[in-house]
């Protein structure tokens, strides 16, 4: 007695389908966190880049008003120890950080990646030699070998971005390298090798976009990391060189004069921590966002 | 027949979310007494774990229990302090879980989490441990006395689920509420399981309610079984009763669905249609009417309660399986679609 | 615990360390020599007496023999040579007087970060998403983003100036001779532990709520366990595993960071040392102080890594 079913597929009301990119973007956006801080870092380029043609006055420009001065209309961030325009500094101050945190993370990209993919896909040998040379250079007091380096090598800009390469890539290569390590079990890899893919193809055309997520945000969180490296160096007194300002020197120089003219120090600790803060916050929210496990 | 040791009256736990309320318990009620097996048998969704949590208070966020009553020894669970509710797990009234694996503490040794469950009511700590070995001796754990100091990653499943169970009768409790305790288990050793806690349920006395989507495992073990669907009892009785002569769709479907060892090769397997059911908003009129062979116009509209449609067997159903065989001839149906028996559609499924 | 698999593996931990410590030593050793008469060239002395110099620290020999001299300086007789600056100024005495300065108010902030970080974690992650855990979320991230020495410098303008000014001197924190007691290392402590503090925090909170929803704190509570007992015998003893994993980095970024607040509050540790002998290309201490700082880098690694075993019995070798 089997009647004919002419029923109607239930509705099931599905989600829209969205990519991991295009979804990850909608949830970076409601993250008002991460928003305020791009805004920041967006200004702060721009300051940047305005320095590069214009700052108040020049900031190499000594004595043009009685050294330590505070807050006045012609100096809106006052004078430093040596008759200095502060914010003139603190704007070039800018490029210094930004060539420091995202240059780093550009050379740490080109050799961590490589070397984590090669090291977590090909297993063996090479990643035993791997592995151990990573464990060695993670027992490696960072902030000194980096000021022994950039002492013996010149304070340059480039020696500086060096040092720190030098001493922190393991952290994007141990994650590159975990990522590879994982990804290399899963299905799709395995199919792509069945099919005859290249490896070069395997690893840069498959493991490598899936690794993408935590990389970028690896990267993103490296800056803040550089940017605060350097500032040691620089406060140190084995950074960046006068007359060429950095935030870490500014803040070393406002340090000796704290107790009666504190807006020397004020200022750049105020430009460090925000920009700091805004990367940590940024990057958190990129984690978040691309982070498929978490519901929101 | 003695009186009931746990009375559940009504029971509602739902949870609630930013896309609505999800009532996974929605009005059950059941009686448990002294000593007997009790199962608990509903696919994933169903309600039947959040229901054994519910007892014990310990239904994780956001549910909360909304309505109804738990009375053991004549006090409302549900009422208690916080306090006096801590007082009855693990000692009236003690719970073990589907995966022992990741139930016991990965950090803490063996014979430690179980001495624990008895100091934490008063036992001194010596007579505790004296009482681990014997207990894990009882549920035939063997060299007892060395795997007391093991941690859980050094025994295998088996042994994992025997320390558990043997934690949860620590304290001798009156009722012990299994939570699917085989299911993460091999198959030689979920009967071996099964058997322990028979025989334990034989020795001690202890009242068992065990949560199972395994009809095997309530035809094993249990004298009286609960049937839930959506969030709801659909059918409860004696165990032979039921089996012999489910009244309930469900039910009948379910058993049906077991493949047996004696069929012919080519006899398909036989499923039940459909999805399971959106807690959120569950089916108008009875709850498993779109998925239901044997439905009529009433079952879309009006919810069925539970009535007794066969000596001891409830049942909430408009038509049941009695009906079904008379006028339906259900026991021939080959197709069991929706509505392939009764030969009901309405327009739309809502 | 203690078993074969154990001795072999802290046996090679070990050997790792000395093989690392050597390693980066020598890398730096021989940066260094590069320019052998650079310290030198502060005496601006010519001719036979410069020789007579270079003849006095042996820095007319070959390199590998220098090399071999120092590391047997150091094996047998634990001997960091003598400064190239202040003739006659033996640097381990120096290294050793130092390193207990350091040792102390690093110590504090280790304590301080690793105590108050934890606490404040936990009550977060059990208050989660009440306004004291959003307050603590959100300051955590700003806690480790600034620069220890912003942080101090902050510290020193409300403690030193501000509220010195104010209240008369009862608040005044010192910036002037080193005594060592608690009244002046507080603040340098706090000022080096602060950005760790508050990272610790954030990441016990996040472990915290990951082991709540654990099946096993479900059992311990079925079991009838009071709270307090769940939190901390089953909740945080899982939650802290993770949390020893950034031990070893955050012991050495306090390392490093003390030498940046060393430099700010004046304290005569290890760091001020280092920081001002490069600048003074006075390199025998350079190399003397750093391949100290090296080795205690290492046994801090190690301390970690044992650590984690007891915290957690699956790891055995």
């Amino acid at each position: 007695m089997a009647t004919v079913v002419a029923s109607r597929a239930v509705e099931i009301e599905m989600p829209e389908q969205a990519s991991l990119w295009s979804d990850a973007w909608r949830r970076l956006r409601r993250n008002r966190l991460a928003l305020v801080s791009t805004i920041y870092l967006v200004l702060l380029v721009a300051v940047a880049l305005i320095a590069l043609v214009w700052t108040p006055y020049r900031m190499s420009a000594i004595g043009i008003a009685p050294t330590y001065q505070g807050i006045t209309s012609a100096h809106w961030l006052g004078v430093d120890s040596l008759g200095r325009d502060i914010l003139s500094r603190l704007m070039v101050g800018t490029q210094v950080s930004l060539v420091v945190g995202l240059g780093t993370q550009v050379f740490v990209l080109l050799v961590g990646v490589p070397i984590g993919l090669a090291a977590g896909y090909y297993r063996g040998w090479f990643d035993n030699v791997v592995s151990l040379v990573i464990n060695i250079f993670y027992g490696i007091p960072d902030v000194l070998v980096a000021m022994i380096m950039v002492f013996l090598l010149g304070p340059s800009l480039t020696n500086i971005i060096i040092a720190i390469v030098v001493t922190r890539w393991m952290d994007m290569a141990r994650l590159v390298r975990g990522q590879a390590l994982s990804l290399r079990e899963r299905e799709f890899i395995e199919a792509g090798r069945a099919a005859g893919a290249k490896p070069f193809k395997m690893l840069f055309g498959h493991i490598l976009p899936n690794a993408l997520g935590p990389i970028i945000v690896q990267a993103t969180l490296g800056v803040p990391g550089a940017i605060l490296f350097e500032a040691f160096l620089s406060f140190l007194g084995v950074g960046v060189q006068p007359p060429t300002p950095s935030w870490g020197s500014m803040a070393a120089d406002g340090v000796r004069a704290i107790e009666f003219a504190p807006h020397i120090v004020i200022a750049p600790s105020i430009a460090l921590s925000l920009t700091l803060i805004a990367f940590n916050f940024l990057g958190d929210g990129l984690r978040d966002a691309l982070d498929p496990r978490s519901r929101r | 027949m003695a009186s009931p040791i746990l009375q559940v009256k009504h029971l509602k736990t739902h949870f609630p979310t930013h896309v609505g309320t999800v009532r996974a318990v929605d009005d059950v009620s059941f009686d448990l007494y002294p000593g007997e097996t009790l199962g608990i048998v509903g696919e994933s969704g169903s309600g039947k774990s959040i229901t054994a949590l519910s007892l014990l208070r310990l239904v994780p966020d956001p549910g909360r229990v909304v309505g109804g009553e738990i009375l053991f020894k004549n006090e409302d669970l549900l009422k208690m302090s916080d306090e006096d509710v801590r007082e009855v797990r693990g000692r009236d009234i003690a719970m073990i879980f589907q995966d022992p694996q990741s139930s016991l503490n990965p950090v803490l040794k063996v014979g430690f989490q179980i001495d624990e469950a008895m100091v934490a009511h008063g036992k001194p700590r010596s007579e505790a441990k004296k009482r681990t070995v014997d207990l894990l001796k009882r549920v035939r754990i063997p060299a007892a006395e060395s795997r007391v100091n093991d941690f859980p990653h050094q025994l295998s499943g088996g042994m994992r689920q025997r320390a558990m169970i043997a934690m949860g009768l620590a304290n001798a409790p009156q009722i012990l509420i299994a939570d699917e305790p085989t299911t993460a288990l091999d198959v030689t050793v979920q009967a071996q399981i099964l058997e322990l806690l028979g025989d334990l349920n034989r020795e001690l006395g202890t009242a068992i309610i065990m949560i199972t989507h395994n009809m095997g495992v309530v035809a094993g073990l249990c004298s009286r079984v609960i049937v839930m669907y959506a969030g709801r009892i659909v059918e409860q009785g004696p165990v032979d009763t039921i089996f012999e002569n489910p009244q309930h769709p469900y039910t009948w479907s379910l058993l049906r669905s077991v493949p047996r060892v004696d069929a012919l090769r080519h006899d398909r397997l036989r499923s039940i249609e459909g999805i399971a059911p959106d807690l959120l908003r569950p089916p108008k009129g009875c709850r498993f009417h779109p998925r239901c062979p044997f439905r009529v116009e009433k079952c879309y509209t009006d919810e069925p309660e539970l009535t007794m449609v066969a000596p001891d067997d409830l049942a909430a159903c408009w038509v049941t399986m009695d009906r079904a065989r008379k006028e339906m001839n259900a026991d021939e149906l080959v197709d069991i679609r929706p509505g392939a028996g009764s030969g009901y559609h309405k327009g739309d499924l809502a | 615990m203690f078993t074969k698999g154990m001795a072999i593996y802290i046996g090679q931990r070990i050997v790792l360390i000395a093989f690392t410590v050597l390693v980066v030593s020598s890398v730096v050793f021989l940066g260094i020599h590069r320019l052998p008469g650079d310290a030198l060239l502060n005496e601006k002395v010519k001719g036979a007496a410069y020789l007579a110099l270079l003849h006095h620290y042996g820095l007319d020999q070959p390199l590998y023999v220098q090399y071999e001299n120092y590391l047997v300086g150091i094996v047998t007789r634990g001997d960091l040579g003598e400064s190239l600056v202040n003739r006659g100024l033996q640097i381990r005495p120096l290294v050793e007087r130092e390193l207990a300065v350091s040792a102390e108010v690093g110590g504090l902030a280790l304590v301080f970060t690793i105590g108050l970080g934890i606490v404040l974690g936990v009550f977060a992650a059990v208050r989660q998403n009440t306004w004291l855990d959003y307050l603590l979320t959100t300051t955590s991230v700003v806690g480790y983003s600034m620069p220890n020495f912003v942080i101090a410098a902050f510290l020193i303008l409300v403690f030193g100036v501000w509220l010195g000014n104010a209240t008369q001197g009862t608040f005044y924190y010192q910036l002037g001779a080193w005594k060592g007691d608690i009244g002046q290392i507080w603040l340098p402590a706090f000022a080096l532990g602060f950005p760790y503090a508050s990272y610790v925090a954030r990441l016990t909170r996040a472990s915290m709520l990951e082991v709540i929803r654990q099946d096993y704190v479900r059992t311990a509570r079925a079991k009838g366990l009071s709270e307090i007992t769940i939190l901390v015998r089953h909740a945080l003893r899982n939650a802290l595993i993770p949390v020893t994993t950034i031990l070893g980095p955050l012991t050495i970024g306090i390392i490093t960071g003390s030498v940046v607040i060393e430099n700010v509050f004046g304290i005569p540790g290890l760091g001020k040392e280092f920081a001002q002998s490069i600048l003074n290309r006075d390199y025998a201490i350079v190399i003397g102080v750093f391949t100290m700082y090296a080795g205690m880098v290492g046994l801090a690694n190690l301390l970690v890594d044992l650590g984690y075993v007891v915290l957690d019995p699956r790891i055995r070798y």
